[in-house]
């Protein structure tokens, strides 16, 4: 993931954005109105490298997505890490940030629920509308953004990444 | 230049003065702008709140004063909701007990294959969507 393969994506990559933040117990606001505007910032990004329009919207609507999570449940006083890759028609959005286990654990098996393909995403998506916001299941984030997308998602499982959530989303434009 | 409105706020006074039919009650947060107008609600601007217990309050409130069985929701001019906010429209729509239709821009991804779904969280017909 962006960590490990860091040194690899700078050489291979033909385009990268990338900002890091760190959460304190004050800033939340403050990083959501970032989110806001590196969305922005992102969709001006890929266009002027010539992505469709239609793909840049969905690309930093995804990326947005991903950021939203990492703002919520990162742990205070901890950096979160944004990397968008572009080669050739390949574009992978990946973050890190490190959360609590509890979260952690639950999006590493919700993203296995996902790749198992046991249920479809418009079917898991209708599912988790239809659920109690109190269930604590929703992740819809993560299934709209691949409705979006038709990418694929991954997370990292290493054992020393037990403090992390590593996720990588890749499309093909 | 971006314009920001904070908090929300809206009035209901003034739609009940003006009464059903001519009336608007609009509710501004951020860069969005609600207008309630008849039995329409019109969405314009974008929205990506990490809490949406106001604007569900709108809604709820602004839903007790109209009349009849439908409701319109036209999001064509919505540029942007994420997906909390997608589940805020949702839990309205399933509390409602009118029938909803929704228009959207199938121009936007985000709302083709982000608000169509929403038909199907309701038993057939009481929520269709037009683009």
């Amino acid at each position: 993931m962006l960590g490990e393969c860091y040194e690899d994506l700078m050489s291979r990559s033909d385009f990268q954005y990338f900002y890091k933040f760190r959460k304190t117990d004050s800033n939340f606001q403050d990083l959501w109105r970032m989110k806001s505007a590196a969305r922005e910032s992102l969709r001006e990004w890929l266009l002027s490298i010539r992505t469709e329009p239609a793909m840049a919207e969905v690309i930093s609507n995804a990326s947005s997505e991903l950021v939203e999570n990492c703002i919520k449940y990162s742990r205070i006083g901890t950096y979160s890490f944004v990397l968008i890759s572009v080669v050739n028609r390949d574009v992978s959005v990946e973050t890190i940030n490190s959360a609590e286990t509890e979260q952690r654990e639950k999006v590493r098996s919700f993203i296995r629920d996902i790749n198992s393909g046991r249920k479809g995403l418009t079917e898991l998506y209708i599912e988790r509308l239809t659920e109690s916001a109190s269930s604590g299941k929703s992740q819809l984030g993560f299934i709209k953004l691949l409705m979006e997308t038709k990418g694929r998602i991954e997370i990292d499982e290493s054992p020393d990444r037990d403090e992390i959530v590593a996720l990588r989303v890749s499309i093909e434009v | 230049m971006v314009r920001r409105k904070l908090p929300g706020r809206y009035d209901h006074r003034r739609r009940q003065k003006k009464g059903i039919g001519g009336a608007n009650v609009n509710y501004a947060v951020e860069q969005l702008n609600l207008e309630v107008s008849g039995n329409k609600f019109i969405f314009k601007g974008k929205i990506e709140r990490s809490d949406y217990t106001e604007l569900s309050k709108f809604l709820s409130d602004s839903e007790k004063s109209l009349e009849g069985q439908n409701v319109e929701f036209d999001f064509r001019a919505l540029e942007y909701l994420n997906s909390s906010g997608i589940r805020a429209v949702a839990v309205f729509f399933l509390e409602s007990s009118k029938k909803v239709t929704m228009k959207i821009n199938p121009e936007l991804t985000w709302q083709k294959v982000g608000l169509t779904p929403l038909a199907a969280i309701k038993p057939s017909g009481m929520i269709t969507v037009q683009v």
